[in-house]
């Protein structure tokens, strides 16, 4: 009855849906589930950097997560008509994505170790021609400090256990509230907090070394 | 003593105390350098995860919708009940028409007129009987009997008792009181 009640919930609202309502979320999701794409193609613009900033932090990796958010689309696309509408999109789509990287870290965990070349440059971003950062201090050391602080930041949050990562880059990086991200991990907002800081003292512990230096 | 766990620090690293908590921590931070000290390191790896998005922002590659096309199915999985409750929405109700609004006037009356068909108490115009629950024949031999008791002890009864004030009599008014006890059956 509840399964019925909610699918009329949601055909009326496609039905009735004017201005606002046809820019949302439940909107779109209706409309991909009649062969819209178009309307898909919205929600992927629409949460495609998100997904992709968050699974470059879980994964370390740009090229990956790209890999990643890609695959998260195509399965939500696959799964559509199992969305509930319970939680908002955006809630389903991180879901699957933590899923994803999770599943990513465990078989890179199950792989053999890679092996790498002395021939190719130790870093990517070098390759690249890295990124310039403005020298706003006038200070060579403390700017060294600073990059060196920042780098333990992502090395540190790059080592942490996927539980405790997903949380601080949802909630430190991407700014989620303590419920959407629980609403995203299914577990009680307690739990978040705990995680949390679990996670901050552990950034902390490591990056106590480098604090007086950068205060 | 207010005990201060975790997450209190958590929620004060992010500003999300309530004043009295925030007093409670903060009070508790000036005694406990340890904590104080954890907090200061905590609020500065926020700052630098903060602003890690800044600093290196992560970049979509343009062909990112391209890409995810060419992996989606031709339709998404969609059970023949919810396709069969869409096309009847669809039939039902012509997307973006002008008549929408007196269609859904229509619709809103449509459902008030039935519900007050059958829910509305109906009588059979014919036995003069509402739609109330009948008796059954047991409730009803069970009324008729009471009902002949109570007869059968009324007329077992003397006519004799007080006095009835019949409006008018004088007299009655007038002695009521008095004459409780005697026989004076109005004339």
């Amino acid at each position: 009855m509840e399964e019925v009640l909610r699918m009329v919930a949601m055909a009326y609202s496609k039905t009735w849906a004017s201005g606002q309502e046809i820019d949302s979320d439940s909107y779109l999701v209706e409309r991909a589930l009649d062969n819209d794409l178009a309307a898909f193609e919205k929600l992927v613009s629409r949460y495609q950097s998100k997904i992709v900033s968050y699974a470059t932090r879980m994964l370390s990796d740009a090229d990956e997560a790209e890999d990643v958010a890609q695959e998260a689309f195509v399965k939500a696309y696959r799964s559509l008509e199992s969305f509930r509408g319970a939680s908002s999109f955006s809630t389903w789509l991180y879901r699957i994505a933590t899923n994803l990287c999770i599943d990513r870290v465990r078989k890179r965990k199950r792989s053999p170790q890679q092996a790498y070349s002395l021939d190719e440059p130790m870093d990517k971003e070098e390759e690249r021609g890295g990124r310039d950062v403005p020298d706003d201090s006038g200070e060579p050391s403390k700017n060294i400090e600073r990059e060196e602080l920042k780098a333990q930041v992502r090395q540190t949050v790059a080592e942490m256990p996927e539980k405790l990562r997903s949380v601080l880059v949802m909630c430190d990086i991407q700014g989620m509230s303590y419920d959407d991200i629980a609403g995203i991990l299914d577990c009680p907002i307690g739990t978040v907090k705990s995680r949390l800081f679990h996670a901050r003292a552990d950034l902390a512990r490591r990056m106590r070394p480098y604090m007086s230096g950068v205060k | 003593m207010v005990k201060i766990n975790n997450n209190d620090l958590v929620d004060y690293v992010d500003g999300t105390l309530d004043a009295a908590r925030l007093a409670a921590v903060e009070a508790h931070l000036r005694t406990n350098a340890e904590d104080a000290e954890l907090v200061s390191t905590m609020k500065m790896a926020q700052e630098a995860l903060g602003e890690w998005d800044e600093v290196e922002p992560v970049k979509v590659s343009d062909d990112f919708w391209i890409k995810v096309r060419e992996q989606l199915p031709e339709q998404p999985q969609r059970s023949w009940f919810r396709g069969a409750l869409a096309q009847l929405g669809a039939w039902a109700w012509p997307a973006q028409s002008p008549l929408r609004l007196s269609m859904r006037v229509a619709a809103i009356a449509a459902i008030i007129a039935l519900g007050a068909i059958f829910f509305a108490p109906q009588q059979d115009i014919h036995r003069g009987e509402t739609n109330q629950p009948r008796l059954t024949q047991d409730e009803k031999t069970f009324i008729q009997q009471s009902l002949d008791r109570h007869s059968a002890y009324v007329s077992s009864q003397p006519l004799s008792g007080p006095s009835l004030i019949v409006p008018g009599d004088v007299r009655s008014a007038e002695h009521g009181a008095d004459d409780a006890g005697h026989d004076q059956t109005p004339e």
